[in-house]
């Protein structure tokens, strides 16, 4: 009679609670940037930690049986803010919001240079045009830039946690380009526009 | 590296809207200006390379948690998980504790159906019997001293002296005393059951809902208790001593002798006799009746009798660990499992399984998906688990 109740208490044991801290603690910055570059707050973006992991770990028995962890992790935060998004933006009547779900989320990249050849000046100027750069990118082109260059996800990676297509992932980037070109010019001739 | 005025000749590529652009978007076509502007600068490499060197070191994401909300966000974290594993820790001994009483039989015997179709809207969610399960709940055994609650089935049984010995699976054995000349309480929670044994030695089975209120000791002329719920109760035969079973709308008196009394809330009280002879008495008509061996007799809502023979194994067997269904209605054996493993199913306005019925055993198991499969087995309909939610729809086979 006894085996028996060990064999249920071991057959749902789970993951063990040290691989989950550490884990946790292992990717908790990059989530918790990750979700902040979509302006959600601090309280939010933790609890939406936490819920993905949660579930994580009372859906798995192991953490082996995730091929890639840190992909996995992204897609499901993504997936939970999207939701709270949804969520919240069904309690607020707004006009001109957009219905596709990836429209609602913003991503804003923030350029900070610590660099100590770089003089302050320079520094300053350097900053303004990587901003302007950015700002005339898309939401979601700023989202591959993050996943792609501070994640260091491949676009087979940021299609599935952008939940769109690998041609997708890297034609957006290409788009950015075409985009580019004709604000270039633009920029050339006033050079502060914006 | 010296910061010269040489050195900072990179500065301009990072200024360079091309060289941004590229570095965040690379595409052929920049890669192909950068190319071929090396080809004919080839004196800018150096700078070029470094410039590329120092724009690796700008940042775009810098934020950063501090280790103490780290540390606390970790804490949570465990906390939760703790006290998930510890909820399905206490389902699991709950089943267990069923499944002791239930290594005996399975027996499925045959399939009827008897349905009717005008009644059932293909596409509507009346297709759909909708269960879910519910947060389990504590035994509570109240005496004139306090209260004790129990996370699993226990078994107790009350010795002279006003002294309670309680039997759990894992806790060992516990005596608690109880206060002389007052009444007592076990509540036993759907998805629980009890053994009890009175002072006089009588056997009781507390099913899932079930409230029976008694006595530390019996004194008087009469042993007296009251339910709630439903019991099997073995009486200990003492003419000097008659015993007598309140419930909701009657009573049932007895000298020794075997029988189940069932009065769930929302079904009509009933008894079934197994062994011996029992007097009933209704509360509001003042009826009586007397039952023998192999009758049930059930309480209507006028406060009358309605008597007739029937298998007792169909209305005892859950105490042995099973459940028997003889033509039974799918709803009622739903409202049976439905208490017996705290579930919450929808009938209310649902059509789709009238006319439904049910014939054989179902083990109560310690798992509820063998216990579901073997009611879609017996019943014609078929059920589909997610996570807590259980759907149960007729099968049209």
């Amino acid at each position: 009679m006894c085996s028996i109740y060990i064999d249920e208490v071991g057959e749902i044991k789970g993951i063990e609670f040290s691989d989950i801290a550490s884990a946790y603690n292992e990717y908790l910055d990059d989530l918790y940037a990750y979700a902040l570059h979509m302006r959600f707050d601090e309280q939010t973006v933790m609890d939406a930690i936490h819920d993905v992991f949660y579930k994580l770990c009372t859906h798995y028995t192991s953490l082996n049986e995730i091929n890639n962890l840190k992909f996995f992790l992204f897609r499901s935060l993504r997936n939970r803010l999207i939701d709270i998004k949804r969520v919240n933006r069904e309690n607020t009547i707004s006009l001109h919001a957009p219905d596709e779900p990836q429209e609602m989320l913003p991503f804003q990249l923030y350029v900070t240079i610590e660099d100590e050849i770089i003089m302050k000046e320079d520094a300053e100027e350097i900053s303004q045009k990587i901003e302007n750069v950015l700002g005339r990118l898309t939401n979601r082109q700023r989202e591959i830039i993050y996943l792609r260059y501070i994640q260091e996800q491949s676009y087979e990676e940021i299609a599935g946690i952008m939940q769109i297509s690998i041609e997708s992932s890297r034609n957006l980037l290409s788009k950015t380009l075409t985009k580019l070109k004709g604000a270039l010019t633009i920029s050339l001739l006033l050079p502060y526009i914006h | 590296m010296q910061p010269t005025n040489n050195t900072n000749q990179f500065i301009k590529f990072l200024k360079d809207d091309k060289f941004i652009e590229w570095k965040l978007c690379p595409t052929d076509e920049l890669q192909t200006y950068w190319d071929e502007f090396l080809r004919q600068n080839p004196e800018e490499e150096a700078h070029f390379r470094l410039a590329e060197i120092h724009f690796s070191r700008i940042k775009l994401s810098s934020w950063q948690l501090s280790s103490e909300k780290k540390r606390k966000a970790t804490e949570r974290l465990i906390k939760s998980l703790h006290t998930h594993r510890k909820r399905r820790n206490l389902n699991h001994m709950v089943y267990i504790a069923a499944a002791f009483a239930a290594l005996l039989i399975i027996t499925i015997l045959y399939m009827q159906r008897n349905s009717t179709p005008s009644m059932i809207h293909p596409g509507t969610p009346s297709d759909y019997i909708v269960g879910n399960e519910l947060e389990s709940q504590d035994i509570l055994f109240m005496t004139g001293n306090g209260t004790t609650s129990f996370q699993e089935d226990v078994d107790i049984e009350i010795k002279q002296g006003e002294k309670a010995e309680i039997k759990g699976s894992s806790q060992g054995e516990k005596v608690i005393l109880m206060a002389e000349h007052t009444m007592n309480k076990l509540v036993v929670p759907y998805g629980k059951r009890s053994r009890l044994t009175l002072p006089d030695g009588t056997q009781v089975w507390l099913n899932s809902g079930s409230i029976l209120e008694f006595p530390s000791s019996f004194t008087g002329d009469t042993r007296r208790v009251s339910l709630s719920g439903e019991m099997y109760i073995e009486v200990v035969h003492n003419t000097e001593k008659a015993f007598v079973v309140e419930t909701s709308g009657f009573a049932v008196q007895v000298f020794g002798t075997s029988f189940n009394v069932s009065s769930y809330r929302g079904n009509h009280p009933s008894v079934v006799l197994v062994e011996g002879s029992v007097g009933l008495t209704s509360a509001t008509t003042r009826k009586e009746l007397i039952l023998v061996p192999n009758e049930q007799a059930i309480l209507s809502d006028e406060g009358f009798f309605d008597k007739k023979t029937v298998n007792t194994e169909l209305f005892t067997s859950w105490k042995d660990g099973y459940l028997t269904f003889n033509d039974t209605p799918v709803s009622e054996a739903l409202k049976q499992i439905e208490r017996y493993y705290n579930l919450l199913f929808n009938f209310g306005e649902n059509v789709a399984l009238d006319g439904l019925t049910c014939t054989g055993k179902i083990i109560l198991s310690d798992n509820l998906d063998n216990v579901m499969t073997a009611l879609s087995l017996i019943s014609s309909t078929g059920y589909k688990k997610e996570d807590k939610t259980i759907y149960i729809y007729k099968n049209d086979d």
